[in-house]
């Protein structure tokens, strides 16, 4: 058994979040909305300097390409940083209700327990297990999930951890 | 008398009642929150470009860049006002049936500040001072707002009409401004 006790900080709380939207969009999404935007740019560039327009086309070519990159850097820059500011919001608000929290961490079962919610779920109710770059996302299904920051484990806890749950784990 | 027991009861949590009750909140606190004004921005965009190119007889040979753009925000018009109230139910459905915990029969117990829902593997105790909505339906009590899961459904469908009304009264009484019903 492990057991870790930990304080949730800023920090902790925006990296669980970009790394749980990280996850949370579909690979294929991105690829869309990335090869929508490369085509939009490409023929927006393409009208610009081919075409000589009047004014409303010129304006209509520019929105094109500007939509384009937006379409672009949408998932690698933009929506991070609605995230995270989303994020530092919401903890500025309620830090006072995240707080603490106890987790223990049994062969065949993870207890935790927060302030306002204590959850006891064996392992294989587990939906998934994310490791992210930060923190360990314990998925309770598609959406909700508790996380551990990996700060709160030594490097022989991880592994250790990594090994009993290793069936329910996936990379980021 | 300190935090008086208003209503306890047994309640067991539907498949529709979750993904109906998860599209609410989704609209308003998930990711796809403020599709109303992203509509009318798109609709606005798409009626100014209409209406350059309406100035020009509508000569979409001559202004291709400006009929792919009213084509877009003809989609994403659509987009916003049909399509993510859909696929918000939808992911709700996907959730509940990944959930092995959202099933699980359910003890509530109302007090005069707060909450409590029971199952076998998990317990919660909401305050009221935390929920931002309450929302009232034919089916459930809708409750979103808090840190450890945000959204609770409470299913009316085991609850008395005794005490569906004294609950009911409780969280109008409780969360004033905050609760409404819906048909």
């Amino acid at each position: 058994m492990l057991e870790l006790s930990f304080l949730v900080t800023k920090e902790d709380y925006v990296f669980q979040a970009l790394e749980k939207q990280h996850y949370l969009t579909p690979k294929e999404n991105k690829i869309i909305l990335y090869v929508i935007g490369l085509i939009a740019v490409g023929c927006g560039t393409a009208a610009w300097l081919h075409l000589n327009g009047s004014i409303y086309q010129k304006t209509g070519f520019a929105a094109l390409i500007l939509s384009g990159l937006y379409a672009v850097c949408y998932y690698d820059i933009i929506k991070p940083l609605l995230v995270k500011r989303r994020a530092v919001a919401y903890y500025e608000i309620h830090q006072k209700h995240i707080g603490s929290k106890r987790v223990r961490l049994y062969a065949d079962k993870i207890e935790v327990i927060a302030e306002n919610r204590s959850l006891h779920l064996p392992q294989k109710y587990i939906y998934r297990i994310v490791e992210g770059k930060h923190s360990l996302l314990v998925f309770l299904d598609r959406n909700e999930s508790v996380f551990l920051p990996k700060r709160v484990f030594s490097e022989q806890q991880l592994t250790e951890f990594r090994s009993v749950y290793q069936e329910n784990c996936v990379a980021n | 008398m300190y935090n008086t027991l208003i209503a306890e009861f047994d309640s067991r949590l539907r498949i529709q009642e979750y993904a109906f009750a998860y599209r609410l909140y989704e609209l308003k606190y998930g990711s796809e929150a403020g599709r109303g004004w992203k509509a009318a921005v798109f609709g606005g965009a798409g009626a100014i470009v209409l209406y350059a190119l309406a100035k020009e007889q509508f000569d979409f040979g001559r202004f291709p860049a400006a009929s792919v753009i009213i084509l877009i925000c003809l989609y994403m018009l659509t987009y916003y006002l049909f399509l993510v109230p859909k696929k918000a139910r939808l992911y709700g459905e996907h959730i509940y049936k990944s959930s092995r915990l959202l099933s699980k029969p359910q003890h509530c117990k109302i007090y005069r500040d707060f909450l409590e829902m029971e199952n076998e593997y998990e317990s919660i105790k909401r305050y009221y001072t935390e929920v931002t909505d309450c929302i009232e339906t034919e089916r459930a009590f809708i409750l979103m707002g808090g840190v450890e899961k945000p959204l609770l459904v409470i299913s009316k469908k085991q609850m008395s009409p005794q005490q569906q009304t004294a609950v009911s009264e409780h969280f109008q009484k409780e969360m004033t401004k905050r609760c409404r019903k819906r048909s």
